[in-house]
């Protein structure tokens, strides 16, 4: 696999590829967003794919203070969704905590030389030297990357937004926080249609949260949103302007064997990703990644266990705060298998057809490019293998909450705190 | 990276306190229960109030938090209504929850202060601000009022000395030994000390003594 490793000057906290996979957005949290591009190598004669490098940076969202509440407001990006690409313009939502902003890049590689009024530097001329006419013409220019913000969708929030995701209709978007989702037009600002609202009356009645939502790849009706009991809801527009009432409740009954101070906990879902095909969802908690069938909503259809050595660890990663880490997860590009991070900068691949896993090692060790990545293993108890690591060893501080896969090749993105690595599939 | 293998995240003897949740009923495996919940219990009241963020905290982790600590105050009171004449008991007779309207009141307040065997009369006055300092404070930082319902006099256990949660700015940080790993009765204390207070600007002074209120620093800046 070639590798490349990109250090950010902040901690990621947000990765995405684009619908074409050609551009790759991290955003950190300084409130930045950094595009990177793949290099359009010719394909026929070369053994890998481009290689990714800058395409443009920029800052999304400035720290802002609430003074009501006498308390920051982060400039972190949560969250970055592409739009597709409808014209030589890219465009991409960014949020933070409480705002959200279209930005739009454009690439500019000419400009107009020869004006007749001005001088190549901008100085108007005497219009009294003017001797002769000419028609300016475009020249190229070194390659200029521009972002500008197109719309800012603001004050529609009193929690924090966790997940925006973008219509199939492609004119209109979802925010949600922790206890509402509203629903927004790309042109229009200053009104967005409040969804779906789980505020008690007597906020002393709280006791769940939402912690992620997503709209369904096709259908522009229907979205679902996850919460942090365990449980995923699926909603359909159409039935009623609130979507308080679910089409569909989705939950895996609890495991009494496995039962412990921290079910619930670690039941919290952190993320929720529908399978291109719109068939499946896929949702991540703390110990395991579920693949549920739409149709099927008493229990997953797949289970994969990503650290279970960690179930006798709860305590202490309760104490350290580990234990509300949010992982994301994603799907390849043809749903055949999935990817989620761990600790020690470890991420796994589940692949659903052979039920086979792998789990690798996002270092700068492995940073050499055409290197292979050795698997790792991760010994639970007992006698500890050669090459394989205990668990009491592992570096809870080095954790891949963020990864990406690109729609239709065998690259991935991976995040660790600082470090971006993209690891691509050897081509034969 | 260096030293990969010579990380270690966990305290050696945490290793006792983990492991699966055996039944509250067995003999000898009922104090590891009882000791896991308190320790549970403690990083769960540590974790809810001994943090000064600068931005908002997240909803999602102080409604889990709170969650946790509704559980194990429901079966504390499970256990002890189970026992006719266990402490538990006769305080709830003495001291009603506030989970009724009435009690969260002054009535409610006065009553438990009434029936407090010891503490300065400073304390007593406190009581009733007491649990509204709690969410007040919370309501704050997360416009929410938990823990309304959590009175302070709900969390006695018997085997387990109560003067750590003696919420009183005029006593003194007393030494007492604590069975509770990891948290100290005496950094519960100093934690909490602060909120026990009422819920003014800090030019309203507290009543305690410079020492004591470094103490105090020491722990909120040191965690």
């Amino acid at each position: 696999m070639a590798t490349l490793m990109a250090t950010l000057q902040y901690i990621i906290s947000t990765v995405e590829f684009n619908h074409s996979g050609e551009l790759l957005a991290t955003g950190d949290k300084g409130g930045r967003v950094v595009i990177f591009q793949q290099e359009q190598e010719n394909k026929i004669q070369s053994h890998s794919r481009g290689e990714y490098n800058v395409y443009s940076t920029f800052q999304s969202h400035e720290p802002e203070f609430d003074y009501l509440k006498s308390l920051e407001i982060e400039e972190k990006i949560n969250k970055i969704r592409w739009l597709p690409q409808k014209n030589a313009a890219q465009f991409l939502l960014s949020t933070n905590d409480k705002t959200i902003k279209l930005w739009k890049i454009s690439e500019r590689d000419k400009r107009p030389e020869g004006y007749n009024l001005k001088e190549e530097d901008g100085r108007y001329r005497d219009p009294t030297t003017v001797t002769t006419l000419r028609v300016p013409v475009f020249r190229p220019m070194d390659l200029m990357v521009e972002a500008s913000p197109r719309r800012i969708f603001a004050n529609a929030h009193t929690y924090h937004i966790n997940s925006i995701s973008i219509n199939s209709d492609y004119e209109t978007y979802l925010s949600a926080d922790d206890l509402r989702i509203n629903l927004w037009h790309l042109e229009i600002t200053d009104r967005s249609f409040n969804i779906v609202d789980i505020k008690p009356a007597n906020m002393e009645e709280l006791t769940e949260v939402i912690t992620a939502a997503e709209f369904h790849p096709n259908s522009c009706n229907t979205f679902v949103y996850s919460s942090s009991k365990g449980t995923i809801r699926l909603c359909d527009m159409r039935a009623s302007a609130l979507c308080d009432r679910h089409s569909k409740l989705f939950e895996e009954p609890e495991d009494p064997s496995n039962r412990s101070f921290f079910s619930e906990i670690i039941s919290s879902i952190s993320d929720v990703k529908f399978s291109h095909s719109g068939r499946y969802m896929m949702t991540r908690d703390y110990l395991s990644v579920k693949i549920w069938d739409l149709n099927m909503e008493n229990r997953p259809v797949e289970t994969y266990q990503v650290h279970e050595y960690l179930r006798s660890k709860l305590c202490s990663l309760y104490e350290n705060d580990c234990i509300f880490d949010k992982f994301e997860c994603c799907w390849n590009g043809s749903d055949s298998v999935v990817m989620t991070g761990s600790y020690n900068n470890f991420f796994r691949m589940f692949d659903r057809n052979t039920k086979r896993d792998i789990t690798l090692e996002a270092s700068r060790e492995n940073n050499k490019p055409r290197t292979v990545l050795k698997p790792r293993k991760v010994c639970a108890s007992g006698k500890r293998k050669k090459d394989e690591i205990s668990v009491d060893s592992l570096d809870f501080n080095k954790k891949i909450l963020h990864t990406a896969w690109h729609p239709k090749e065998n690259i991935i993105a991976v995040a660790t705190t600082n470090n971006l690595y993209i690891f691509q599939d050897k081509v034969n | 990276m260096l030293g990969k293998g010579g990380k270690r995240k966990f305290d050696e003897h945490e290793d006792g306190l983990e492991g699966k949740i055996v039944s509250p009923s067995d003999g000898p495996s009922k104090v590891s229960y009882t000791l896991q919940r308190q320790t549970i219990f403690n990083i769960s009241l540590m974790k809810l109030y001994n943090h000064r963020p600068l931005t908002e905290p997240s909803l999602q982790k102080t409604v889990l938090i709170n969650n946790m600590l509704r559980r194990i105050q429901e079966e504390l009171k499970q256990e002890g209504s189970l026992r006719p004449g266990s402490p538990a008991a006769s305080i709830e007779e003495l001291c009603p929850t506030s989970t009724s309207t009435e009690a969260r009141g002054a009535s409610g307040g006065a009553g438990a202060g009434a029936q407090r065997p010891e503490g300065p009369q400073d304390g007593r006055a406190d009581d009733p601000k007491l649990m509204d300092s709690l969410p007040g404070n919370f309501e704050i930082t997360t416009s929410t009022g938990f823990l309304t319902d959590l009175t302070l006099d709900d969390i006695l256990f018997a085997d387990i000395d109560t003067s750590m949660y003696d919420f009183d700015p005029c006593t003194s940080a007393s030494g007492t030994a604590s069975k509770m790993a990891p948290v100290s009765a005496d950094d519960l204390l100093k934690t909490l000390a602060p909120y026990s207070s009422q819920p003014v600007a800090p030019s309203q002074p507290f009543k305690m003594d410079l020492t004591e209120l470094d103490h105090i620093m020491e722990v909120l800046v040191g965690s």
